[in-house]
């Protein structure tokens, strides 16, 4: 697992904020850069998952949003994924959220310091509300079930070990169990593109490529940003573009679904009476 | 000797109810059942808050109830399987709903007060007039624009359709802030079409005001919690009521009974933090939950309801998304105030051939409303969204695409509904049919063990034809902008086999306590008063008799304004002004 755990050299980088001049540097320096940061960067362990079963939920998620290791697009784009996101840590961390001193579930306020703020405010959990904790609790209880369960399935579909089944297997196991790869994609996605302060999103690096600048306060944007066209961008269109382009009735109801509470953290409590 | 009013709720209406009671002598408790998330709103100055651009936060319900520990069911019609979930929740802290709103504060036109005199009845609709006209509302709209320190451009606003039904000058305190260019991409295509956009007056500084910064346009506005205070709210006019030294906020804290003897409400019984009850006696209550939680506090409290009409003739709004896709430029709306440009137009019932259409539909008259203009949304919902769609395609006959990874990846690096959007929301007016409405659910109770509601709802004839026939012309003007790939909202048939039951989600939380002096066609008199009871008082968006075509919150301060004032008095007058002129 050691290798796991240590932080790749675009985490290394995008946390010395200066990916976009070491993208021109020479390898060595590359090299030279990420070393140290490693020798410096404690990894945490692991508070809900087994190491077998964060294998599991790490090779599943490093499918669902693949890196630059595992899928040769997204090297051409050297484009982070999940493993480099740290997903699996973000999903633990959720998982054990009441093991925190104050549960891990809101994000403090109002800023962290990546856009101007001394501070990072952002890492001072919010205590839970009464009606906050209860929901909370019991979410975070089915969700431990739902997770035993699914790692269990997902070995058995992979003929023992999901972690160690070949990709082509694994892609395939995730393409027939819909339901566990509905629940383990929901929380990737939040493990990617979520503030950093859940435990995913290595140093916003989930948010290099997609055009996202995370959040943006206390700078916020400028009213040349807010009005002005930062120039053509021309959209590259693969076969996956031209099949959302040709069904937009998709989008209007993938966006009514997200309206409605059926997508994202809400999908396990809905038991239809 | 001050008498003890309670005010249930803390958001836009009890703002204003709170404000002109403790102005008028009274000594007023608050009740609110969420958590306080901000400090420093009470005198001029900045603020702290743990609001945040923190997109999971609020997906994961910080501010709004827990669908399990309070939620809600929900079904279209009787007979229905009941969904049991998230049903159109609102912020519940203090502020109400008015600490996540995008602050959008437009007015309700002539045509909404005087419903029935002007446009006459409808086929299975309880359509009437309010209890006032335009005329008499119009200053109090006023003095709520300048309380909340509207930002707003008078001169911008189209004498056809807006001023015609909705005339006489703005309480704008402060200009309009930068124009996000989505929003101003699809004005233009809307002048392309003749209609009449304009900078959407909304309840955000642009400039420092009152201690407190011009907003700097971080782009996660609506949905979440102002992290700055440019952006305050109904707090903005609850200042005014604590600042008398005569107003208690009790967070976390829940009424689930108005204590009454015969047409007198003595006392509130109430839920603290650990779950303990209490009572606590007042010569006066309000009640101000917003619309379905005021209907069933109404409910649990077995308030007079001889003729049936408490939660009754609910509206939400006929809402539409508009998806422009722009292939080649990048449209950034995640920067600003999510969304800076509005257009009324398609609000007027004699909108160019929507008689002809409602005729020969069989209908009198239909209406649309308001449309918010250059709308996106953030990057987990998008993500969400592409993992909903890749399922779908994939599970289609025939589907060739992988439903995750390079797939996914590719489409959050084209953001084709996200970065690459500008949407119309469009806002329709929602009749009042009886059959929509709040009742007690029989079964499911939060966690308090307090009933919860139980909300029956569909879509009448007017709102689908009204549909039908903007539809078309949400694409043209989305087409007009230059858009490459255009689509509007499906069917809701189709939709629904996707998404489940049609559940409104538009925040929009209208009647269940309609105003009016008849007790058999209203819950509510002309004033907001229960019928059968001397104290108790309704001030929230539950009263409107009609759902106008607009963003609700300014109406819903000033009606809770003309009726405080007429109910308790008129010290109130010169707050307006005191705002104005800023701290002494």
């Amino acid at each position: 697992m050691e290798e796991h755990h240590k932080p790749t050299r675009r985490q290394v980088v995008a946390a010395a904020g200066l990916a976009p001049l070491v993208s021109l540097a020479p390898p060595v320096l590359r090299r030279g850069a990420a070393s140290a940061a490693e020798a410096a960067t404690a990894q945490p362990e692991f508070r809900f998952f087994t190491a077998h079963e964060a294998a599991v939920i790490k090779a599943a998620a490093a499918r669902l949003v693949p890196g630059p290791d595992d899928d040769p697009t997204e090297k051409l784009y050297d484009s982070p994924g999940a493993t480099e996101a740290g997903v699996v840590y973000y999903i633990d961390h959720m998982l054990a959220a009441f093991s925190f001193k104050v549960p891990k579930i809101f994000a403090g306020g109002p800023w962290s310091e990546r856009h101007g703020g001394h501070q990072d405010f952002m890492k001072h959990f919010v205590p839970l509300a009464p009606r906050q904790r209860v929901a909370w609790k019991k979410r975070i209880a089915q969700l431990q079930t739902a997770y035993r369960k699914a790692i269990k399935q997902l070995d058995a579909a992979a003929g023992g070990d999901f972690s160690k089944a070949s990709t082509s297997t694994q892609d395939q196991v995730l393409t027939n169990l819909g339901d566990v790869r509905d629940l383990i994609f929901g929380h990737t996605i939040e493990g990617m593109y979520a503030v950093p302060e859940y435990g995913g999103n290595r140093n916003g690096i989930g948010w290099k490529g997609v055009f996202w600048p995370g959040d943006s306060q206390p700078r916020g944007y400028t009213a040349h940003e807010v009005e002005s066209s930062d120039g053509p961008d021309v959209v590259l269109l693969t076969p996956t573009e031209m099949a959302v382009l040709g069904d937009l009735g998709l989008v209007a109801a993938a966006r009514r679904a997200g309206r409605r509470g059926l997508l994202g953290v809400n999908r396990l409590e809905r038991p239809d009476a | 000797m001050r008498e003890h009013a309670i005010v249930v709720g803390s958001g836009a209406g009890a703002s204003v109810t709170a404000m002109v009671l403790s102005h008028n002598g009274w000594d007023v408790t608050i009740f609110e059942k969420g958590p306080s998330y901000i400090e420093g709103w009470e005198k001029p100055g900045p603020i702290k808050t743990v609001f945040s651009n923190d997109e999971l936060k609020f997906d994961r319900n910080f501010d709004q109830p827990d669908p399990i520990s309070e939620p809600r069911t929900f079904r279209n019609k009787p007979g229905d399987a009941l969904t049991v979930g998230v049903v159109d929740p609102l912020a519940s802290v203090v502020g109400g709903g008015t600490t996540h709103w995008d602050a959008k504060v437009p007015r309700f036109w002539d045509i909404d007060f005087s419903k029935l005199s002007m446009l006459g009845p409808f086929p299975g609709a309880d359509i009437e007039d309010w209890p006032f006209d335009y005329a008499e509302i119009a200053p109090y709209y006023e003095r709520i624009e300048r309380l909340m320190a509207v930002q707003g451009d008078q001169a911008s606003i189209p004498h056809a359709p807006t001023l015609k039904h909705a005339p006489g000058k703005r309480g704008f305190v402060m200009p309009p802030g930068p124009q996000q260019l989505a929003s101003t991409t699809i004005a233009d295509g809307c002048r392309t079409l003749g209609l009449h956009p304009y900078p959407f007056p909304s309840a955000i500084n642009s400039r420092h005001y009152l201690g407190r910064p011009a907003c700097n346009d971080c782009g996660q506005c609506s949905d979440y919690g102002c992290p700055t205070g440019a952006r305050i709210g109904a707090l903005a006019v609850m200042q005014h009521a604590v600042r008398t030294g005569h107003v208690a906020i009790h967070a976390d804290t829940m009424v689930d009974k108005v204590i009454h003897d015969g047409r007198r409400a003595t006392a509130v019984r109430y839920i603290d933090k650990r779950g303990r009850r209490h009572t606590m006696h007042a010569k006066l209550v309000v009640l101000s939950c917003s619309a379905i939680e005021t209907s069933r506090l109404a409910l649990l409290s077995h308030l007079p309801n001889r003729h049936d009409r408490i939660g009754r003739d609910m509206m939400f709004h006929n809402f539409m998304d508009g998806f422009g896709i722009f292939t080649a430029e990048r449209m950034h709306a995640y920067r600003g105030r999510s969304i800076t440009q509005c257009c009324e137009d398609f609000g007027d019932p004699d909108f160019p051939g929507a008689r002809e259409f409602a005729r020969a539909n069989g209908i009198p008259y239909f209406r649309g409303g308001i449309m918010e203009i250059g709308g996106s949304e953030d990057v987990i919902g998008e993500a969400q969204e592409y993992q909903f769609i890749l399922s779908a395609l994939a599970s289609a006959p025939g589907g060739a695409v992988k439903p995750f990874g390079t797939s996914f990846k590719s489409l959050m690096r084209s953001s084709l509904i996200r970065d690459r959007l500008a949407g119309v929301d469009f806002i329709g007016e929602d009749l009042p049919y009886p059959t929509n409405r709040v009742e007690l659910d029989a079964k499911v109770k939060d966690f308090r063990g307090v009933p919860v509601p139980r909300l029956t709802y569909s879509q009448g004839k007017h709102e689908q034809v009204a549909s039908e026939f903007y539809l078309p012309l949400v694409t043209a003007l989305l087409k007009a902008s230059g858009a490459d790939a255009v689509s509007a909202a499906l069917p809701e048939s189709i939709v629904n086999s996707l998404t489940g039951a049609n559940i409104p989600h538009g925040a929009h939380v209208m009647g269940g306590m309609r105003m009016g002096a008849n007790p058999k066609t209203s819950a509510t008199d002309g004033t907001g008063k229960v019928h059968g009871m001397d104290n108790v008082f309704v001030a929230d968006g539950s009263v409107f008799p009609s759902s106008g075509g607009g963003n609700p919150t300014l109406t819903i301060m000033a009606t809770a304004l003309r009726n405080a004032t007429k109910n308790f008095g008129h010290g109130a007058s010169h707050l307006g002004r005191r705002s104005e002129e800023g701290p002494s």
